[in-house]
């Protein structure tokens, strides 16, 4: 059970240089035992000495680091990103030398992984002194979106000689989704005479107070209504919430932006492709209107992501379409066209002719 | 001291040292050894940028090849390959310490340095070697620990990131120049690492089981000396008595032979019986050793005629344990007159093994390779004197024993008459003879002959003083001239008292002749007649002690090292097994351990009951330091990177006087700020959002975007912050 426990904890691999110093040690013990030599048992004594202090050297080297992720807030396929590694030495006395940090990836969109492998890339850390954190980053490109799993990391040392690569792989789970890639793109003219703006435009700086909610990750600190949050928290002392303000959505400028998911079934390997390129464009036209103040609404097969502007939604609209499956052709549409306002369906070339949502009239065809 | 300086020194520290293993063991030519010294030390000022490497690497290797060359037919003509082989190692060494640039470099100079120790395993097997060992287990430690840092700096160090730029590496010169990598702590720990190194290659070395087939084995080079030879010719050398060099040491087990004040032994080698020309010799007359052997548990006892007197040779003889050096003969020695000889390991077939059938005159042989342990077992004390005075003359038998050389001149044999005058029994005679040489005769280093002469006849009537040899050969011819049997005997007299190790070191500078005489009825005996002024003076100086304290050491080395061998590490296990008490008659085998047990019942229980708390407590204490750690969150959080990034924030903000009130959190005075528009109270607030999740919610978070809030932070309250005064 020892054994079975270790292999799980502990991996041993010899390097180049070990597996000539083991022949070379099996090669002096050979010739001691045939000459009789003393001399050549101390130098054998001495060789296999050098083996187990590598043994507890690296696993001293391993003992007592904890490692840490600081991922960025957004990651897009295809573009480069910087993946924050920090380890810490809780060893009161010692410092850990020559340590190799690699994050485990569970599985990859559309399950290519199953088991939990490392990154080809790894952060070294040179030296550790007792009691202190250190931080470094690995460039890292991921070429699809999707939803990533991160098991953990793999802990390897090669201190202090280089004969045996030791690892520990310890537990840090954690989720990454990578958004499709985004591109600078204009959006479409307004097709209507509105150009795409609301009779409904009302004053202010966001529109109509309509209530409060907690807050959420990237809400502007300007809406939190502080009278309101102390007295929630007064009112429950264990939930430290915050409540911002909610506004009418600032309907004067509009947009939805459908993007048609289905595919044959089975698919072959360019539709999936195409589809790929399809989202990628339904994203950066999401960029594109939301970077001009439109309030973007998202259509999918089976997903839908309603009005809204501003950061927070770019990351609402672009969540779902990361995270976006594939579905059968004849799945319906979440939601028809709104009046009114700018309507577009982006399909993937080779799509054909399919049942559009109602009120579509503008079709971008993904190359 | 920078971390390539130190690199650099660790590893040629490990390179001297297996230098100095090669260079003390006395096998390679000195001009090797100075040039490789030279060279060694040359080449730590031959490195970039001082030279340009890469013009010499096509000479050096050329010339390696030379030299490879040399060496294979220098091997070819010699038929020893070890001596030519570690030339060649040297040469390579210097010339690839010469040729070093890299990290790669280095790691063929410690496989050189390695392949040179291994080739002092077979030249050096002096105590240098150990001193050399020890200094190459530490430096090696170092200097691989440092090689492998180096190495993956090399290879991983270090690319740098950015956001908006490929990575670009860093340059290695600057961290090799680092100062704060490796100090003397790290120096220290790993010191102590490599005495754990050491003290484990020790205890391994033990463990290791000793079962050598023996091929391939190469002998330890024996020792030549002046003082001792199997043969004697009188004037044959001169000035002897100063040499130092140890050629045996000896324990033995009766107090009264031991101190420096014991009586002196005499360690008899080897003896001759006929005389002529000045030479003493053996003739095909002289009786062979007649010896029985016997082969119990491994050892080979030789029991030779003196064995005879004892009842019980194990209690009643003086065991003597002997560790002989290297030397130029095979003969055994032993204190006079010795009974036995036990030898172990002895390899059936081997020349070894004819060990007590071949030799005369009581001489016991045994052909070895280096030097050689043995045990044995005499009689110092001789026959009673009763006895000694009641023995008849010989028969004819030993007539060998009479003869005298045609050219010994008549008065000499009237010399001997004269002297016996009136002495009856052979004891009469030799007692004596040796009392009138001692009486008239001087003691003398000095030699002087006189070729024309009889040398014999020179010291007894004109020169009137020699060394040993002539007093021996003196008394040996002028018993024989009387008709009594004797020989005379080679071997060392006395030795020098340990008292570090409590063994007697016999040198070089002790050799001595003596005379044996036969005895009808009691045996040979031991008579020397040779003046006592003879005693070399060895004083109790610090320099005396010291130079002891070495020989201890040296037969330590020896003992334990060298000569560590199957009987001897059975013999250490036992002793072992016997202390731990699991011996046939120890503390638990025996059945005492359980008594003992069953008697401290209630004590032993308590002490159990008190270490299983001690254990519990310590366990607990342990486990409630780990969950403090784990359960202070804050203190966790602390440590995150955008902690220390906030905190820098809002310091560059309070030296814009925007200052956190005590009651406002900070996420209220980061709203604060927005809503006063203050610069940078903007890019204060989203950093402020990333320290709660880095520290409250532990929220993965990413620092680089925190250190460009940071920046924005700083640049905007530094821009907007200057304005008025500007206008």
């Amino acid at each position: 059970m020892l054994a079975r426990l270790w292999r799980r904890r502990r991996r041993l691999r010899v390097s180049r240089e070990g597996k000539y110093f083991i022949v070379i040690t099996l090669g002096v013990g050979l010739a001691a035992l045939n000459t009789g030599n003393n001399l050549l048992f101390l130098l054998l004594g001495w060789m296999c000495s050098v083996i187990v202090a590598s043994g507890v050297l690296s696993e001293h080297s391993l003992r007592g680091l904890t490692v840490a992720r600081q991922q960025p807030a957004r990651i897009h396929a295809g573009r480069p990103f910087l993946m924050g590694i920090s380890l810490k030495n809780a060893k009161s006395r010692l410092p850990s030398l020559s340590i190799e940090i690699e994050d485990l990836v569970v599985a990859e969109p559309e399950g290519h992984r199953k088991a939990a492998r490392p990154l080809d890339k790894k952060c070294y850390f040179l030296k550790i002194p007792a009691g202190r954190t250190q931080s470094t980053s690995y460039r890292h490109t991921f070429s699809r979106r999707g939803l990533y799993r991160f098991a953990g990391f793999r802990v390897s040392t090669k201190f202090p000689f280089a004969l045996f690569r030791k690892s520990r792989d310890v537990d840090y789970p954690g989720e990454i989704i990578v958004y499709p890639a985004v591109y600078p793109v204009n959006p479409p003219a307004p097709a209507g005479p509105l150009g795409g703006e609301d009779a409904r435009a009302r004053a202010g700086r966001r529109g109509e107070f309509h209530g409060l909610r907690e807050m959420r990750h990237g809400d502007d600190i300007r809406d939190v209504h502080w009278r309101s949050s102390a007295k929630a928290a007064a009112a429950d002392p264990s939930g430290q919430r915050l409540l911002v303000r909610e506004y009418e959505e600032e309907s004067q400028r509009r947009a939805t932006l459908f993007v048609d998911n289905a595919v044959a079934d089975p698919a072959p390997p360019e539709t999936a492709e195409a589809l790929e390129r399809a989202i990628s464009l339904a994203a950066s036209l999401a960029q594109g209107y939301l970077l001009r103040h439109y309030s973007v609404r998202l259509v999918c097969r089976g997903t839908q992501v309603p009005f809204q502007s501003g950061p927070a939604q770019l990351t609402r609209v672009l969540r779902a379409l990361a995270l976006l499956p594939s579905v059968p052709a004849g799945t319906p549409w979440n939601a028809a066209a709104d009046p009114g306002t700018e309507n577009l369906l982006v399909v993937y070339r080779g799509a054909g002719a399919r049942e559009r949502p109602i009120g579509v009239g503008r079709v971008i065809e993904a190359g | 001291m920078r971390f390539s300086a130190i690199h650099k020194l660790a590893s040629y520290l490990m390179v001297a040292f297996s230098f100095a293993a090669l260079a003390l063991s006395e096998e390679l030519s000195p001009w090797a050894v100075i040039l490789g010294g030279v060279g060694v030390l040359g080449s730590w000022f031959w490195d970039p940028p001082r030279v340009k490497v890469e013009r010499w690497t096509a000479i050096l290797s050329a010339l390696a090849v030379a030299a490879f060359g040399y060496t294979v037919l220098s091997a070819l003509s010699n038929g020893e390959w070890i001596t030519p082989g570690a030339h060649l190692l040297v040469f390579l060494l210097v010339a690839k310490l010469m040729s070093r640039r890299s990290s790669r470099d280095y790691q063929w100079v410690y496989v050189l340095t390695f392949l040179m120790l291994v080739a002092g395993t077979t030249l050096n097997a002096e105590i240098s070697y150990a001193l050399c060992f020890l200094g190459y287990v530490v430096t090696a430690t170092w200097a691989l620990i440092l090689f492998h840092l180096r190495r993956e700096m090399e290879e991983n160090f270090l690319l740098k990131h950015s956001d908006d730029s490929s990575s670009e590496r860093v340059e290695v010169e600057r961290i090799l120049s680092s100062r704060r990598i490796v100090g003397p702590g790290f120096l220290g720990a790993t010191a102590a690492v490599s005495l754990a190194v050491f003290f484990l290659s020790i205890f391994l070395f033990f463990l290791f089981p000793r079962i050598s087939l023996g091929l391939g084995q190469r002998s330890r080079s024996r020792l030549t000396f002046a003082g001792f030879s199997d043969g004697v010719t009188l004037g044959g050398h001169g000035v002897i008595r100063n040499d130092d060099t140890v050629v045996m040491r000896i324990k033995v087990d009766d107090p009264r032979y031991q101190g420096p004040s014991a009586p002196e032994l005499h360690w008899r080698g080897v003896a001759f019986d006929r005389y002529a020309g000045g030479r003493w010799s053996r003739s095909p007359n002289a009786f062979g050793t007649r010896a029985q052997r016997e082969v119990k548990d491994g050892v080979v006892r030789v029991r030779l005629d003196a064995a005879g007197r004892f009842g019980n040779l194990e209690r009643e003889a003086l065991r003597q344990e002997i560790y002989l050096e290297p030397l130029d003969t095979a003969t055994l020695f032993a204190a006079s007159t010795p009974a036995a000889f036990d030898v172990d390991n002895v390899i059936p077939g081997s020349p070894a093994a004819t060990i007590g059938r071949l030799g005369q005159n009581d001489e016991v042989r045994y052909p070895h390779g280096g030097g050689l342990r043995y045990v044995a077992w005499s009689d110092p004390r001789g026959a009673p004197a009763a006895a000694l005075r009641e023995a008849a003359d010989a028969s004819a038998d030993y007539d060998a024993y009479r003869a005298l050389p045609d050219e010994l001149p008549p008065r000499v044999a009237e010399l001997a008459r004269r002297i016996v005058e009136g002495k009856t029994t052979p004891y009469e005679k030799a007692e004596a003879v040796a009392a009138y040489l001692r009486r008239t005769y001087r003691y003398t280093l000095v030699m002087e002959t006189d070729n024309r002469r009889e040398p014999l006849d020179y010291f007894l009537f004109d020169r009137r003083e020699g060394h040993c040899e002539y007093f021996s050969s003196a008394m040996a011819v002028l018993l024989r001239a009387v008709g009594v049997p004797t020989r005379n005997v080679n071997g060392f007299l006395g030795g020098e008292w340990n008292e570090y190790g409590k063994y007697i070191a016999v040198r070089s500078g002790d050799a001595h002749s003596w005379v044996e005489v036969y005895l009808e009825g009691v045996g040979w005996t031991t008579w020397d007649p040779t003046p006592s002024a003879q005693a070399m003076a060895r004083g109790a100086s610090i320099w005396d002690k010291l130079r002891r304290l070495v020989d201890n050491v040296r037969l330590s080395w020896f003992r334990w090292v060298i000569e560590y061998d199957l009987g001897r590490q059975i013999g250490l296990f036992r002793g072992i097994g016997d202390a731990l008490g699991l011996g046939k008659d120890g503390f638990i085998r025996s059945g005492r351990f359980t008594r003992w047990l069953a008697a401290h019942k209630l004590p032993l229980g308590g002490a159990m009951l008190l270490l299983a708390a001690a254990v519990a407590g310590w366990r607990l204490w342990r486990a409630r330091r780990g969950q403090r750690a784990a359960g202070d969150g804050a203190a966790r959080g602390a440590e995150h990177p955008v902690v220390a990034i906030y905190t820098t924030a809002a310091r560059a903000m309070a030296r814009r006087g925007h200052m956190r009130p005590a009651a406002a959190t900070p996420r209220e005075f980061a709203g604060a700020l927005v809503e006063r528009n203050a610069p940078g109270g903007r890019p204060f607030a989203g950093l402020t959002e990333l320290y709660y999740a880095a520290r409250y919610a532990r929220a993965p978070v990413d620092v680089i975007e925190a250190r460009r809030l940071l920046d924005a932070v700083k640049a905007e309250a530094k821009q907007k912050n200057g304005a008025p005064a500007r206008a």
